[in-house]
């Protein structure tokens, strides 16, 4: 493994076997983080608040965006967010509008999956081209289109839980030829949750899965982020990989994607972000790691192989940069079997 | 004009009436044509998920139209079909005026035509790169190493030479005819194996720009559709406008386009010298009229490019061989007064009088040290004069649509740089289409071009900048300022650092 790519903190191939490691280094509380996760879901359940910095200013901020997530349903999706997309299709396509940002990370979130797949494939295992790719919570389709456009993609199916802002990614098809005539996307109206999951073992079922299934800006706005991450984890073939893009639980991340982003500079719209919805890169990782220890035996397990913050630098995009454990960060993890 | 008209009868929230109107002429028409050919690149892969109409329309569809075959347009096809990553795109050129002379041309002993260009190492090192500076007739480049650069009023001077550029061979740029390089161009066009090869439609006019049409299962709404002299209906995932400084294109997207006239016509001219001075030296000397330019060229000839009044202008080119000869030795070499009374002379006898007597005052070494050797001919129906003028688009690109060139900026010609910057432009609508195809992106996504946009107008705002200060500076013979712009002249001479920075910026580093 390349040495540039491990970040800065603990090597990954030791985290992998040591998780112990990074536990000890900079956790509160060596606790299960699969278990602060589902911990997580409870309290937000039931509406209360966990700040995570313990400034006055943090409670008082933590306390306004409970406010504004306390209804939800048991879905995938909460009613809150679908109603805050669902306002946002109109404008989904218009790279000068709030949905810039968005636009403005595909690069990066193209390069971060198609690098990946070239530094880290296992040959006997991984496909390299021909790539069956599933992304979740496609939204307009900003990056599901860039994929079935790439000639390393065989197919992507884009699924969302929104009705409008999935019809805005349907008609917005339509006005490249290449989409319509070339029969590499569909879209679907579902829940993650709900899509079929091929057979586990048997010849030609396996097809049936995917290559790579993304959760770009999808895990900060569901409920219940290991439900997710379990389904997702179920649709990946042998080899094929998980690519996610999240954002850490921290004063650092309130300040830049909330404060900043939505209140002051309104580049972002307001109520995109749910602070306490956000998810810390340790508890994603040791969330892949718990998947070995649950269920022993079964062989299948998870390597974080890439874990990388990135950063919005105004007039030049999105940019690997800085720390993966304070603000943004994407991370890639590969199934082995 | 047409096409501005055009577009300003349309209402603009009258998408549905346009876009159906637009239909019913599409298929009408479809009814007459087959689907033409095998098409490749991303936006043609033809199946049969299309109905009847649309796919004849998808026969009509382009990746890139680019509208302009002057050397822009050229050279953006030929880097676009060079690179591996956009070879396969489907490309149109559209051009009105007939490439046939440029595509024939080769150098005819003795003479030259008056569209001369000097070349950046920049713009030469791409060139090369996308395989475009083989096909170029070396004979007919001349390199130079050497410029010497004065006020015309006060006499201050200011001397580059390769020692600037850091290197003993390098060269500050190499001239040569617009014509060698269109033809180089097409030559590489003609040869590059490129499937599907690069549509060239010449003696073809770009006659309006609409917004395309909509159909059940295809919304070309996006898509500029250009209605073309020969009848034909094309359309553009990404219409580039490589149309020179009227651009049609940019009239089409709405984009703004300032900046000034000069009140000054180029006159350019093709000029025999009284011996090949093999010096190599571009000369320019700054009048308060406007700058004269003399820059070497193979066979012992010189290019000029003498900016003045369109008075002068006229007055220069209706003037007999012999006395515009002599009026070009006298302008780089007598003073101001001496200078003005020859302009205002009209018979050659005269001109060649006055100047001689003047002339014999000036040392006979200075010659081809501080100012040129005598020009003794200028070659037949090689002079002629173009309008000089600043213009500077807010911005270069819109949905499905980007400027390069003159279209995007039109500068004065003092310091040799218009065509430079739109093989600047080039270079870098390449990188980022390259960059968006590897990507899967749309190449015609707002977000893709502002890379683009982003990247190359800072770079062209300095240089344009630049350049109209030193023209407004050079411009008088106010007292005060030709005081300052002497000192500043001066100063910059004696530090060699800021002339190497200098050199760096002007050779397009
Ligand atoms: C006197 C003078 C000297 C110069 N010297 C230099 C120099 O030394 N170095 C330098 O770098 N630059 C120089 N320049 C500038 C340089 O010539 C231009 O910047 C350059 O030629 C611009 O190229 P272009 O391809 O962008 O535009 P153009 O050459 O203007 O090409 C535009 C093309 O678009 C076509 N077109 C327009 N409308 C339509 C339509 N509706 N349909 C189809 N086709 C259309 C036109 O026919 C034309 O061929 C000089 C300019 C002048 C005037």
């Amino acid at each position: 493994m390349p040495k540039s790519d491990i970040g800065q903190h603990a090597p990954l191939v030791a985290t992998a076997i040591r998780p112990s490691t990074i536990f000890n280094c900079n956790m509160q509380n060596p606790r299960s983080i699969g278990k602060i996760l589902r911990l997580r879901e409870f309290n937000l359940a039931k509406s209360k608040q966990r700040p995570f910095d313990t400034s006055k200013f943090m409670v008082a901020a933590v306390h306004h965006v409970f406010r504004q997530t306390r209804a939800y349903t048991n879905s995938t999706f909460s009613a809150d967010e679908l109603l805050h997309f669902n306002a946002l299709a109109s404008t989904w396509w218009d790279t000068n509008g709030p949905s810039r940002l968005l636009h403005k990370m595909n690069p990066l979130r193209i390069s971060f999956i198609f690098d990946t797949i070239d530094r880290y494939s296992i040959k006997s295992l991984s496909r390299e081209s021909g790539l069956k790719m599933l992304d979740v919570g496609c939204g307009g389709g900003i990056l599901t289109e860039s994929l079935a456009r790439n000639p390393r993609v065989a197919s992507v199916t884009g699924i969302d839980m929104s009705e409008e802002v999935l019809s805005v990614a349907q008609q917005h098809k339509k006005q490249d030829p290449a989409l319509v005539s070339g029969g590499k996307l569909q879209y679907k109206l579902c829940s993650l949750l709900d899509l079929p999951i091929a057979q586990e073992a048997g010849e030609g079922q396996i097809e049936e899965r995917y290559d790579g299934v993304t959760l770009f800006e999808v895990l900060e706005h569901v409920p219940s982020p290991s439900a997710i991450l379990q389904a997702a984890t179920e649709r990946v073939r042998p080899g094929g990989w998980i690519f996610i893009s999240t954002v850490n639980r921290t004063a650092v991340a309130y300040l830049t994607t909330i404060l900043m982003g939505e209140k002051v500079l309104n580049i972002v719209p307001e109520g995109t972000h749910t602070w306490s919805k956000y998810i810390n890169e340790r508890e994603l990782r040791e969330w892949f790691y718990e998947q070995k220890t649950n269920v022993p035996g079964s062989g299948e397990h998870w390597d974080i192989v890439r874990s990388e913050g990135c950063i919005y630098v105004p007039f030049v995009g999105w940019k690997f940069a800085g720390p993966r454990d304070v603000g943004n960060y994407f991370l890639a993890a590969r199934r082995l079997q | 004009m047409k096409l501005c008209t055009l577009r300003a009868t349309l209402p603009v929230r009258g998408r549905v009436f346009r876009t159906y109107a637009a239909c019913r002429r599409l298929s009408s028409k479809s009814t007459l044509e087959t689907v033409t050919g095998t098409q490749s690149g991303i936006a043609f892969d033809n199946s049969a998920t299309i109905s009847q109409t649309c796919s004849t329309t998808m026969s009509n569809l382009y990746d890139v139209v680019i509208v302009g075959g002057g050397i822009s347009g050229l050279t953006l096809a030929a880097g676009l079909k060079s690179s591996p990553y956009t070879s396969n795109l489907k490309i149109a050129l559209v051009e009105s005026m007939s490439l046939a002379s440029a595509k024939n041309w080769s150098p005819e002993n003795d003479r030259y035509s008056n569209r001369v260009s000097s070349i950046t190492p920049a713009s030469r090192c791409y060139l090369s790169q996308i395989g475009v500076w083989d096909y170029v007739y070396a004979e007919r480049v001349q390199p130079y190493d050497d410029m010497r650069v004065w006020d015309g009023v006060s006499g201050a001077r200011i001397h580059f030479d390769a020692f600037h550029l850091g290197a003993e061979d390098a060269s500050i740029a190499f001239m040569t005819e617009n014509l060698n390089l269109q033809h180089a161009l097409l030559s590489r066009l003609n040869d590059l194996p490129a499937d599907p090869p690069v549509m060239v439609l010449d003696n073809t006019k770009v006659e309006g720009i609409t917004e395309g049409p909509t159909f059940d299962d295809l919304d070309l709404s996006s898509w500029p559709s250009l209605k073309l002299s020969n009848g034909d209906i094309i359309m553009a995932r990404l219409l580039v406008g490589a149309d020179g400084v009227n651009s049609p294109v940019r009239s089409f997207a709405n984009i703004k386009s300032r900046g000034w006239d000069y009140r000054q016509e180029g006159v350019v001219a093709v000029l025999d010298m009284e011996w090949d001075d093999r010096q190599r030296i571009a000369w320019q000397r700054f009048l308060p009229s406007g700058p004269i330019a003399l820059l070497p060229m193979p066979d012992g000839k010189a290019s000029l490019v003498w900016s003045t009044s369109p008075k002068h202008a006229t007055h220069l080119k209706s003037l007999n061989g012999g006395a515009f000869c002599t009026l070009v030795n006298a302008a780089f070499r007598l003073g101001m007064v001496d200078l003005q009374y020859l302009m205002t002379r009209v018979d050659e006898e005269e001109i060649t009088q006055e100047f001689e007597w003047r002339d014999g005052r000036l040392p006979i070494e200075a010659e081809g040290q501080q100012f040129p050797i005598r020009v003794v001919e200028v070659q037949e129906g090689s002079r002629a004069s173009f309008p000089l003028k600043m213009r500077h688009c807010d911005t270069y690109v819109a949905p499905r649509i980007a400027l390069v060139g003159d279209a995007a900026h039109t500068t004065h010609p003092l310091a040799g740089q218009g065509l430079n910057l739109g093989q600047g432009d080039v270079a870098s609508l390449v990188r980022v289409i390259e960059q968006a195809t590897q990507e899967g992106s749309d190449i015609g996504h707002e977000i893709v071009l502002q890379q683009y946009w982003a990247e190359r107008y800072p770079i062209n705002h300095m240089m344009l900048g630049v350049i109209d200060k030193l023209q407004k500076l050079y411009c008088t013979d106010f007292p005060p300022i030709v005081g300052i712009r002497t000192i500043g002249l001066e100063v910059v001479e004696s530090l060699d650092w800021v002339k190497k920075i200098i050199m760096k910026q002007a050779a397009g580093a």
